[in-house]
């Protein structure tokens, strides 16, 4: 059997105020569905993150909608799609009954008896288990289990379940949307839960996927394998943030044979305008690069004011979409503001404003005449 | 600070109590309120800026506004808010002025929940507290804790002293700002010592009339140099002074030598006159020396001869006192005789007595009889009185009784006849309703008589009617039959048949007569015929029932008249009848109590009777016992006297009896005792009498001998007589005196010889000089050395005072000179750190500047993230503002043009997320100065809208990030995105009649 996993499209998504959907299209339509047509998969994974936000644009969704019709009703590939942190899955699953009898199914709500959609291939049955992202709330609730408190617990017990219910001659494919440890993020992933507090809580175990035979994450924008090798993430449809700049953005090709042994190939894509960072100072810049719409973080080595850098880049490149001066010493005032005067003494920081303003160092009379007055000024108030 | 829990009550949209609690969070520390507009979310920020400030958090609606509109009368404005600041939990409750209600405040320390304390419960006590507690006054937190709606640009936008008083008030810089006051101050109060000292130094040039200090040391100097010749003068003067009171002193003591030696001649000469005198006095000594031994002698025979005549007169005495006993002694013995001799009476008083006290116990007895006799007599007094009393009552009791009885007899018989008088009546009463009855039927007979008539006469004309009737359906048939002829006639037809004849010729065929009746009209006809007849039949029953009625009613009649011959007029006997019943049923009724009073009366009679009976028995006892007692009274007495009868008598005459006997046994004590004592008292004076007289003797010889004595030594000592020898006397202190006279007289005289001696060596080559040349030439010369002195004291004078003044000018300008230093330096400090320098910044503005810089730093970094790299905030530094108001400006510097800009230039959105980014800033750097201010709290209201959806990401980002921090974040915003990036949620819900508050968590 031969499918593709895919991820985190973030259709509709917003970088430096710039609508991707354009890029995303050119992607979506000149690369992607190229490619399932060349390859003609028995099915499409989705692993979540479809949208960019819960009500995204109108564009996004159109885009969406004639992306899908043409891979499944052209291509008669069908497609299997969870929700991510990202979507509202409500809104996404909206007539997902209806939708999975023309093969596209889309599980957007958590189902506490398993969903699963059966594959057949000339070997046996293939099931496949959405787990569409949830917050451990709702598992609590729907299985009134105490011990449910984060995303660990709550992936390990759906997990139980689908392996109780699970034939065992059949083979499995899991997809889920979560944040495994050991995973490699990037500034362009949402944390899961808003009420998590930096890193921990909000981590899943990759040992929970063991005994699937392919495990098809969504949410971490780096294509990467975690803890066992059949555990994936295929990584973000396009670069989606400056830390992606060197990603190799990509889907997996993944052909499983009929003992479930997978083998995997990355295809990359290659979008129209790519995501970079150029260093270097302003005038080298402006002379040796050649024109290019890429998008573009630049960091200026200058030292010192410029006039006007912005401008002058966006003559040559106009997708620039972000400037660093990692040089600029804010020092151009006269004040250095490490003062740290927590920990200086009084006198000691009048010697500091003194010579500052003064550009003269406090002679030790006039420090014993300042002391005095400090002197004074305690003893007056106790 | 940090909230806790939040109660509203009457406060905006709440109506109901709301209770927030902040608690059910848990470690979620970003939290959303969420809710349409106008349900209520700035509310609960207003409400916490109110119960901790009193004000609202955009400071536009006042307490007082914010009673709710929705509320009535009775539910009470009330914001409780407790709150955590570090490590300790307070309460406060407040209500603002409403109404009749004033404004009030309560401010709790919680240590544990079950009590307490209370802190202030006065609104001013209240707000001073908090503003401690707190740290920052509500302009502060308006502008760092909470952001509020539309306002969140002000602490960006503020102008600089305002934003220079916030930061005062955070970082607490005031100490600052007092060492630059206290510079000022110090650097004026040495001005102002300097001037002084200046003064002074001109005061004293004008004192000692110089134009400087040179002057002044020149002065001194010359004086120096005139001093030095003037005590050369001095001392040649003084010199010469010396020398002329030398010789004046010698010459004045030669001239009193001279007048020494005069002097003491003088005085011995007196002394000369006098030694005569002495003379004399010192024979008187001699005589007095001889004269003393003698005077002892004198003395003791002085006292024998007084020993002498005293025991003459004791003598005498005796011999009196003893006369005197001897006749008092007669007298007792005689009395005593007398004494002995009344014994008979004695004897006799006491029989007397004897007898009398044995009457004692009879008359007692008698006494009592007495009074039992008395007693019986009142009983028996009053038992026949009683015995009379009764008896009357009796009699009277009696008379009634038989009254009663006749009464009774009468009264029985009158009811006897009720009986009878009741049936009288009945009968009377039956046949006066016949009386009636006859009378009605009478009437009916007449009214049924007439009906007969009538219905007679009815019935007759219904016969008419009927004939009549009868003749018009007669007529109207024969018409009628006439007329069927000819209808037949009609449809004759020549030829046919006649359908009655069946004649077939028609000669004469009916004419139709006009009016033929038609079958109705004989219908009609016939009708009213039946009706008449019916009439006339029902008429004849009717006559015939009057008819039967009227027999009936005469028999009737007939029977009771029979019965009723002749009873004339019943009702009046029946009235009569009935008068009598009621007498005799009233006759009854009196007969019952007649028959009761009679028992009574007739209890009381035996009664009465049975009392008359135990009185007189009882009458009979008391006099039985009477005439005992008088008998025994009478048996008594006569034992008795008459006048001993009483018992107050006898008693009396016991007493004098008594008394008596006493007497007379006490006057013969007394004679005895008289006797005895006057007849040793005689005994005893012989005795002495026998004693003084040989004292007597014993004194006069004594006396004798010693006169013998004194006159023999008298003799011995040379005094011719007495008189001579008292003339001589003299006591042993004037001895003294004398002797001491006239030894000093004596020597006195040998002092004064030997002075005229010795003055006349001294003087004796001497001889008296005027004294007056030396004086004069003493006196001019010391003159001379006076006024040369005086000179040179003056000059001495005016040198030290000079000498004073160089010194002290010299103190001064030291002064001045160390005090120009001084402020050399001080003035120069001042001056800096007061703004006088290159930059026109003062210290403490120096000092909030590099605050300022720390905040910009942290909320730059904050900035840069949400917008995307571009902007950076930054403090101007320009100077161009003088007088020291510089450097706290803000401006933002945009990576884009690199050029900074006013902070205003900024969008909405922009300008939002600078400010959130200042205030978060802020919150950081504050947390991290000692001292400082717990900031943990921040509440953003609203200013997401104006965030395209990246913007809302990276802000929200920022936020969450927070949270690692420890803060609480609560943001106000009805974006619905928000609603779900953020899980823990208080949703505000208005419903129609106020809101609600919820967390979903």
């Amino acid at each position: 059997m031969r499918f593709i996993h895919t991820s985190d499209w973030h259709l509709g998504r917003f970088f430096f105020g710039l609508h991707l959907t354009a890029d995303q299209e050119y992607l979506l339509k000149e690369q992607f569905i190229p490619l399932i047509k060349d390859t003609k998969p028995n099915v499409l994974l989705i692993s979540g993150d479809l949208y960019d936000r819960a009500v995204p644009p109108l564009e996004a969704i159109a885009l969406l909608d004639e992306v899908l019709y043409k891979i499944i009703a052209e291509l008669k590939v069908p497609v299997v799609i969870i929700s991510g942190n990202h979507d509202s899955g409500e809104r996404l699953a909206f007539a997902s009954r209806f939708l999975s009898e023309q093969k596209l199914f889309v599980f957007g709500q958590f189902n506490p008896d398993v969903d699963s959609v059966t594959i057949s291939d000339s070997y046996g049955t293939i099931n496949i288990y959405p787990l569409p992202y949830t917050e451990p709330v709702t598992i609590r609730e729907a299985f009134s289990d105490k011990n449910i408190t984060d995303h660990n617990t709550a992936v390990s017990e759906v997990l139980n379940i689908i392996k109780l219910k699970h034939t065992a001659t059949n083979r499995a494919i899991v997809m889920a949307h979560v944040f495994t440890i050991g995973g490699e993020t990037c500034e362009s992933e949402r944390p899961l839960s808003s009420s998590s507090s930096a890193g921990g809580i909000d981590t899943v175990n990759t040992s929970l996927f063991n005994g699937f035979n392919y495990t098809a994450l969504g949410h971490l924008h780096r294509a990467q394998t975690v803890g066992n090798n059949t555990v994936r993430y295929s990584g973000s449809l396009m670069k989606y943030s400056f830390s992606e700049a060197n990603h190799v953005k990509s889907v997996e090709l993944v052909d499983m044979d009929k003992d479930g042994n997978c083998t995997s190939e990355r295809i990359p894509l290659t979008p129209k305008r790519d995501l970079r960072q150029i260093t270097g100072f302003l005038k080298g810049i402006l002379n040796n690069e050649n024109r290019s719409d890429d998008y573009l973080e630049v960091t200026l080595l200058d030292e010192g004011a410029l006039l006007n850098p912005m401008e002058k880049l966006r003559e040559k490149y106009p997708n620039v979409l972000k400037i660093e001066r990692p040089m600029l010493i804010k020092t151009d005032t006269k004040f250095s503001n490490s003062l740290a005067h927590k920990n200086v003494t009084k006198s000691e920081l009048f010697s500091c404003f003194f010579k500052e303003v003064e550009n003269k160092d406090l002679s030790d009379e006039q420090k014993t005449v300042f002391n005095e007055i400090l002197n004074n000024i305690n003893k007056y108030n106790q | 600070m940090k909230p806790l829990k939040l109660i509203i009550e009457g406060f905006g949209p709440y109506v109901n109590k709301q209770v927030i609690d902040f608690t059910v969070l848990g470690n979620r520390t970003l939290f959303l309120i969420h809710g349409n507009t106008g349900s209520g979310k700035s509310t609960i920020l207003d409400a916490i800026c109110f119960a901790l400030y009193g004000e609202t958090s955009g400071n536009e609606r006042t307490g007082t506004q914010m009673r709710s509109n929705f509320v009535d009368s009775s539910v009470p404005t009330e914001v409780t808010l407790e709150f955590s600041v570090g490590t300790e939990s307070y309460r406060i409750t407040r209500n603002p002025a409403y109404g009749k209600k004033l404004v009030g405040a309560a401010l709790w320390k919680i240590t544990d929940f079950i009590n307490p304390e209370l802190i202030a419960n006065k609104k001013t006590l209240a707000d001073e507290k908090m503003i401690t507690l707190l740290g920052f006054n509500a302009e502060t937190f308006r502008q760092v804790v909470v952001l509020p709606q539309g306002k969140f640009r002000e602490l960006l936008m503020a102008p600089v002293k305002e934003r220079q008083k916030i930061l005062e008030v955070l970082f607490k810089t005031e100490e600052y700002r007092v060492i630059e006051e206290a510079l000022k101050d110090a650097a004026k109060d040495i001005k102002v010592k300097a001037e002084h000292e200046l003064i002074k130094k001109r005061e004293i040039l004008n004192e000692s009339d110089c134009s400087s200090f040179d002057d002044l040391c020149f002065k001194y100097y010359e004086y120096g140099k005139c001093i030095a010749k003037y005590e050369v003068i001095v001392k040649e003067s003084q010199e010469k002074s010396e020398s002329a009171r030398n010789l004046l002193e010698r010459v004045r003591r030669d001239n009193e030598k001279l007048k020494e030696q005069e002097n003491a001649e003088e005085a011995l000469k007196s002394f000369q006159h006098r030694e005569d005198e002495f003379k004399q006095k010192q024979v008187k000594l001699i005589n007095a020396r001889k004269a003393l031994p003698l005077s002892e002698v004198e003395h003791s025979l002085n006292e024998r001869i007084k020993e002498f005549e005293k025991a003459v007169k004791d003598h005498e005495r005796s011999v009196s006192e003893l006369e005197e006993a001897g006749v008092m002694k007669k007298t007792a013995e005689e009395s005593l005789n007398t004494e002995l001799a009344g014994e008979g009476e004695r004897v006799t008083a006491q029989e007397t007595l004897s007898s009398l006290t044995g009457f004692k116990e009879k008359v007692k007895d008698i006494e009592i009889t007495k009074k039992e006799i008395i007693l019986y007599e009142t009983t028996r007094k009053k038992l026949s009185e009683k015995i009379v009393n009764t008896k009357v009552r009796y009699e009277y009791l009696k008379n009634e009784l038989t009254q009663y009885q006749s009464e009774l007899v009468n009264v029985s018989a009158i009811a006897s006849q009720k009986e009878l008088l009741e049936r009288e009546l009945a009968t009377l009463q039956q046949k006066h309703q016949q009386s009636i009855q006859l009378d009605k039927l009478k009437k009916e007979f007449l009214i049924a008589q007439n009906e007969l008539v009538k219905s007679q006469q009815h019935y007759e004309n219904l016969q008419l009617n009927l004939k009549q009737a009868k003749e018009k359906l007669d007529s109207l048939n024969a018409l009628w039959i006439e007329g069927q002829a000819a209808i037949l006639a009609k449809s004759l037809t020549a030829g046919k048949p006649c359908p009655v004849c069946g004649a077939t010729e028609h000669p004469a065929p009916a004419a139709k007569t006009d009016n033929i009746p038609t079958e109705m009209d004989i219908k009609i006809g016939g009708v009213a015929v039946d009706q008449f007849e019916l009439n006339i039949s029902f008429t004849r029953k009717e006559k015939s029932d009057i008819e039967s009625t009227l027999a009936v009613l005469r028999s009737k009649i007939e029977s009771l008249e029979i019965s009723l011959v002749a009873e004339g007029d019943t009702a009046v006997a029946v009235t009569l009848a009935q008068g009598k019943l009621k007498a005799a049923k009233d006759a009854e009724i009196r007969l019952e109590t007649i028959r009761k009073t009679l028992n009574v009366l007739e209890k009381q009679s035996t009664d009465l009777q049975k009392e008359i009976e135990s009185n007189e028995t009882e009458l009979k006892t008391v006099i039985e016992n009477e005439s005992k007692a008088r008998s025994k009274a009478e048996v008594i007495e006569k034992d008795v006297s008459e006048e001993f009868r009483t018992e107050n008598a006898l008693l009396k005459a016991i007493e004098q009896v008594q008394a008596i006997v006493l007497k007379l046994k006490e006057n013969l004590e007394k004679a005895r005792a008289n006797e005895s004592s006057a007849s040793s008292n005689f005994a005893a004076k012989t005795e002495s009498l026998k004693n003084i007289k040989k004292h007597l003797q014993l004194s006069s010889e004594q006396k004798e001998t010693l006169q013998l004595q004194f006159l023999t030594k008298l003799k011995e000592a040379g005094f011719d007589d007495v008189a001579e020898f008292q003339k001589a006397k003299m006591i042993t202190s004037g001895i003294e005196t004398l002797e001491r006279e006239i030894s000093d007289f004596f020597t006195s005289m040998q002092t004064a010889k030997d002075r005229v001696g010795r003055a006349k060596d001294v003087a004796r080559e001497l001889s008296l000089s005027d004294i007056k040349v030396f004086e004069d030439a003493y006196e001019a010369s010391r003159g001379e050395y006076e006024k040369h002195l005086k000179i040179y004291f003056d000059l001495k004078n005016t040198h030290t005072n000079i000498g004073n003044y160089i010194a002290k000018l010299e103190k001064t300008e030291k002064e001045i000179s160390s005090l120009e230093k001084t402020y050399s330096n001080l003035g120069y400090i001042s001056d800096v750190a007061n703004g006088k320098n290159a930059y026109n910044i003062t210290f403490q503005r120096f000092v909030l500047a590099s605050v300022l810089d720390d905040c910009l730093l942290v909320a730059s970094k904050r900035l840069q993230v949400m917008s995307r790299g571009r902007y950076t905030l930054e403090r101007m530094v320009s100077a161009k503002t003088g007088r020291a108001a510089g450097g706290l400006d803000l401006e933002v510097y945009d990576s884009y043009t690199g050029i900074s800009r006013q902070v205003s230039t900024l969008s909405g959105g922009e300008s939002f997320l600078a400010s959130l980014s200042m205030a978060l800033g802020l919150s950081d750097v504050v947390q991290s100065y000692s001292g400082g201010i717990h900031l943990e709290t921040i509440f953003v209201d609203e200013g997401f809208g104006n965030l395209d959806p990246e913007s809302l990401d990276l802000a929200l980002k920022a936020l969450v990030d927070l949270q690692a921090a420890g803060k609480l974040v609560g943001i106000i915003s009805h974006i619905p995105e928000l609603k779900e990036r953020i899980d823990a949620r208080l949703e505000v819900t208005f419903n129609g009649k106020g809101s609600s508050t919820r967390f979903i968590v």
